[in-house]
């Protein structure tokens, strides 16, 4: 078994609010291997974001608490380290890839120029090797005529282009995981598509490991290998997506595949989940999902325990019984 | 646009003033004139023809360069206002780049140390600079650097012990240095320090608040996280990412807070005693001087628009978008 | 700008609830306290002054602070509280007249400007754009000028230099309520477009011309107190701030308090304006709501 890169260790995290601390994250547990593909589902509001910018440590410090947990990336605890050595992990170590290629880059410089910055900020080197360097990041991301493209602003760009290019400052410094946050949310459906053999591409060439957030099934069953189902801020099931998709074991994880177009079974009707997300700050006792779910018992007013063996686990009392110890 | 603007100021300060009483004849002959007098007066400022001739003959000469005669000097008011605008342009000027030198790190610091005491003082600051009567901060300044320490000057641009330098751009701080009168060089910046402090006040603040709300709007954009997420420093993130874009909506209001510059000027100018052309129309008002008032008014409003150009030049040079 | 007619009123409605909402906030509680206090000490200045503004006793004259004469007296023996007091009365009247003057005017002006559009709209227009291509002070200034030195004028060069923000305001309002479907609605109805304007743009306007107002009084307060100061407003002896300053400026070395007392009272006053109204306008603009962190 490889060795894992990144590991999210029963990780609580907090917001600081006006109204007090709010509970975003409780007790997350996964872990992505050197050059695999994990897939971070749930709702919006799930608390995906949050997981993939606590890893980054991109939350704002001063209203961001870890109550407990840890997050390993590559053997070394990313909470506890300096700002200074975050620095040299960002970019670097972890590339980042937002949701929203618009607002993802500076306006006011070239595209050329922001690559030029990070591309220098990671390897030190001169202006002119720089420019090279630049051409060959735009060049990987299929960029055909990388020279004009360089030269351009943000705003003369594409969506997708601009995707490309975040891709680009992303990987420019060979990270060993990518964390891609809904990269072709906002593109249109054939962009899309690109977008997502573009990244698995990249990562499979460079032997990337790429934690992908989404909230479509669909495309975590096109790329990923393994997947992890947050549900207000906790993880009810994780495992390969194989497996899953095929033998969906929480409530939340079916009612999530019969809202996909692509993934639900041929002849069942699609369907919405009824109910919604519950309010992070006055949740159910028990098992958070429990107010949603069509399987509901007594024993569901106590909290269930993620329970599994191996790469497959599950925190549900109902698919506990069905599924007995597998 | 220029034009247009002078042209339709005139016409309202003109015939309002002609529309008003308050004869100018009459404040030229004094109060004891006869009705002769005063009546040849009129004649000879042209008062007693229609008012559409007299706006006329006025546009015609304010095309030419000629603002008229003012009533209470005697001479023509461009050349008066000539006289006086160097010394208003000093003024200004450095007061200008007070209030741009320490306007825009205070409001990045404010944004940047949100929710702290420098932004709560930042906040302060500028909320008491759009609040204070500029005659007043003066005063105090006057009473505390002046009166109190004696460390200040409170008036005029020169010790009257000094001869002025010779005139090269009418900027005594830059023709003394030109010409290595280096006393008059150290006497000038002394004079400036109180007027130009109270006169930036007002300008600081304006700037000060624009920066601040311009940068907390820029510093919450995804592409500031962008440049987290790459590594990027954070000194380098607030200057060259933040701050570069914040200052495009903050060029506008600079350039439109030259206006209170400008404006405040007159008043600086009447409390420290500044000869320059704010304290000549305060006076041109007490002797109801409409040549010279109006005079002034289309200077500064034409100055006004000269640098609502120069800005928009700016905002060109600094965005993109619309450069594109 | 074609935020629902509904949505809108219920934003702005409720005067309780807006009331609450504006002493929330530390900083505009105490401008709404201090506003409070000036509006009483302005309105009750007649039986709170210890003298009349203007009775003379030239055996007190340039007296410093004491008991009697808590700020002291002016050149003239008359007591300066009492004439501070007095002052609240003309600056806060004053500034109030100007504002609302400027206001309906503007407001009338822009949105029938809006409405008609065509050769109306564009005189009008260019006419705005002639006042705001001057500094306000400057143009106030010629204005008070023109119209001769004395309180009333300044008001309307006030209310003229004001004019503008409010057409426009009003102007972009009224275009697209023009353009929305009700009222077109009430065109085919045949009903007039007087009716239109009265019943449902001018209405609609008035939440962001309240705000303007609240925005507009501290600054308006202020330039009255400028003008005053440089002759062109109040004449002595009347009891005006600015002129007041004016007068006491000859006495700033020896008689400190004179001046800087009656300064101190056009700082608080127009600060605690500026405080409420950017309180006001915090309040009721809906980008306020920004803050809060991302859950997802």
């Amino acid at each position: 078994m490889t060795e894992s890169v990144l590991q999210v260790e029963e990780l609580t995290l907090s917001f600081r609010t006006a109204a007090g601390l709010i509970r975003v994250l409780r007790g997350v547990s996964f872990d992505i291997r050197a050059g695999e593909l994990v897939g971070l589902v749930g709702e919006s509001g799930s608390g995906k974001s949050v997981t993939a910018q606590a890893v980054a440590r991109l939350l704002p410090e001063e209203t961001t608490v870890v109550e407990s947990g840890r997050i390993l990336f590559a053997g070394r605890d990313v909470c506890t380290m300096t700002e200074a050595e975050m620095r040299e992990i960002r970019g670097r170590r972890i590339g980042y890839v937002f949701q929203e290629p618009m607002t993802a880059l500076n306006p006011a410089m070239t595209v050329g120029d922001q690559l030029m910055h990070v591309i220098r900020h990671h390897h030190g080197c001169s202006r002119r090797e720089a420019r090279q360097r630049v051409q060959r990041a735009l060049e990987e991301v299929l960029i055909h005529q990388p020279d004009l493209v360089a030269r351009q602003y943000p705003f003369e760009l594409s969506g997708g282009m601009r995707q490309r290019i975040v891709i680009a400052l992303a990987m420019s410094a060979n990270p060993a995981l990518l964390i891609a946050d809904e990269p072709t949310t906002a593109l249109d459906v054939t962009v899309q598509a690109e977008i997502l053999k573009l990244i698995l591409r990249l990562a499979r060439q460079h032997g990337t490991a790429v934690l992908f957030i989404t909230h479509d099934l669909g495309v975590v069953s096109q790329i990923c290998e393994r997947m992890v189902v947050l549900y207000a801020g906790e993880v009810v099931e994780r495992g390969p997506v194989r497996e899953i998709l095929r033998h969906p074991n929480h409530p939340y994880t079916r009612a999530l595949l019969r809202a996909v177009p692509d993934v639900a079974r041929r002849g069942e009707p699609l369907q919405a989940i009824p109910g919604e997300l519950p309010d992070l700050r006055h949740l159910p006792p028990g098992c958070v999902f429990a107010p949603r779910c069509v399987h509901r018992m007594e024993r569901c007013d106590t909290r269930p325990p993620l329970r599994g063996s191996g790469d497959t686990a599950v925190a549900c009392w109902w698919s506990g019984q069905e599924v007995p110890n597998r | 646009m220029l034009v247009f603007v002078l042209f339709g100021v005139t016409l309202c300060t003109f015939f309002m003033s002609h529309v008003i009483p308050g004869d100018p004849a009459q404040m030229m002959a004094g109060p004891h004139a006869s009705a002769d007098t005063i009546r040849s007066i009129r004649r000879q400022l042209g008062l007693d023809r229609p008012l559409w001739v007299q706006y006329g003959t006025y546009l015609w000469g304010l095309l030419h360069g000629d603002l008229g005669v003012s009533i209470r000097t005697q001479q023509p008011v461009i050349h008066d206002l000539a006289a006086f605008f160097p010394a208003t342009l000093e003024l200004v000027l450095y007061a200008f780049l007070l209030a741009i030198v320490t306007g825009i790190p205070l409001g990045v610091l404010a944004a940047v140390k949100r929710n702290t005491v420098w932004d709560y003082a930042a906040r302060v600051v500028s909320l008491g600079g759009v609040s204070v009567p500029v005659f007043w901060s003066g005063l105090v300044l006057i009473l505390l650097f002046y009166a109190r320490l004696g460390w200040l000057p409170a008036s005029g641009r020169l010790d009257p012990s000094l001869p002025p330098p010779p005139t090269i751009t009418g900027l005594y701080t830059v023709d003394s240095a030109l010409t290595g009168y280096w006393a008059d060089f150290f006497n000038s910046l002394w004079h400036l320090v109180l007027p130009a402090v109270t006169l930036s006040y007002v300008q600081l603040s304006i700037i000060v608040r624009q920066v601040r709300s311009s940068m907390l709007e820029v510093l919450g954009k995804e592409f500031i996280l962008t440049g987290r997420a790459n590594g990027l420093g954070r000194g380098f993130l607030i200057v060259r990412y933040a701050l570069r874009n914040a200052l495009v909506p903050t060029i506008t209001v600079i350039g439109l807070s030259i206006g209170s510059l400008l404006g405040g000027a007159v008043v600086t100018e009447t409390v420290f005693d500044w000869p320059g052309m704010g304290n000549y129309v305060v006076q041109s008002i007490a002797s109801l001087d409409f040549p010279a008032i109006m005079g002034f008014t289309v200077v500064i409003g034409a100055a006004y628009v000269l640098i609502n150009l120069v800005v928009d030049l700016l905002h060109y040079a600094l965005d993109p978008q619309i450069r594109r | 700008m074609s935020t629902p007619i509904v949505a809108r009123s219920a934003r702005y409605g409720g005067g309780r609830m807006l009331w609450k909402q504006l002493t929330a906030n530390r900083f505009t509680a105490l401008a709404v306290a201090c506003v409070v206090a000036i509006v009483l000490l302005a309105l009750l200045a007649p039986w709170l002054a210890p003298d009349s503004p203007t009775s003379v006793h030239l055996s007190q004259r340039l007296s410093p602070p004491s008991a009697r004469h808590w700020f002291g007296t002016d050149e003239v023996g008359r007591d300066l509280f009492s004439r501070i007091l007095y002052g609240a009365r003309i600056s806060v009247g004053v500034g109030l007249g100007s504002v609302l003057l400027a206001a309906l005017a503007g407001t009338l002006l822009g949105a029938f400007s809006g409405y008609w559009g065509r050769w109306a709209d564009q005189g009008i227009m260019r006419l705005m754009d002639i006042l705001l291509s001057f500094p306000s002070i400057v143009l106030a200034m010629a204005l008070a000028a023109a119209l001769g030195p004395n309180l009333l004028n300044a008001a309307l060069a006030i209310a003229i230099v004001k004019l503008p923000v409010y057409v426009r305001l009003a102007r972009a309002e009224a275009l697209s309520i023009s353009r929305q479907l009700f009222v077109k609605a009430a065109r085919t109805f045949g009903l007039g477009s007087g009716w239109i304007v009265t019943r449902h743009i001018i209405p609609n306007l008035l939440p962001p011309i309240v705000v303007q107002i609240t925005l507009d009084l501290g600054d308006t307060i202020l330039l009255i107190a400028t003008l005053g100061f440089l002759g062109l407003g109040a004449q002595p002896p009347t009891p005006e701030w600015g002129a007041m300053i004016s007068v006491g400026w000859k006495y700033l070395l020896d008689q400190w308090w004179y001046p800087t007392l009656t300064g101190a009272a056009i700082f608080i006053t127009v600060m605690s304006f500026n405080l409420l109204g950017d309180g006001v306008r915090d309040l009721l603009d809906p980008r306020r709501h920004e803050e809060g962190g991302r859950t997802s």
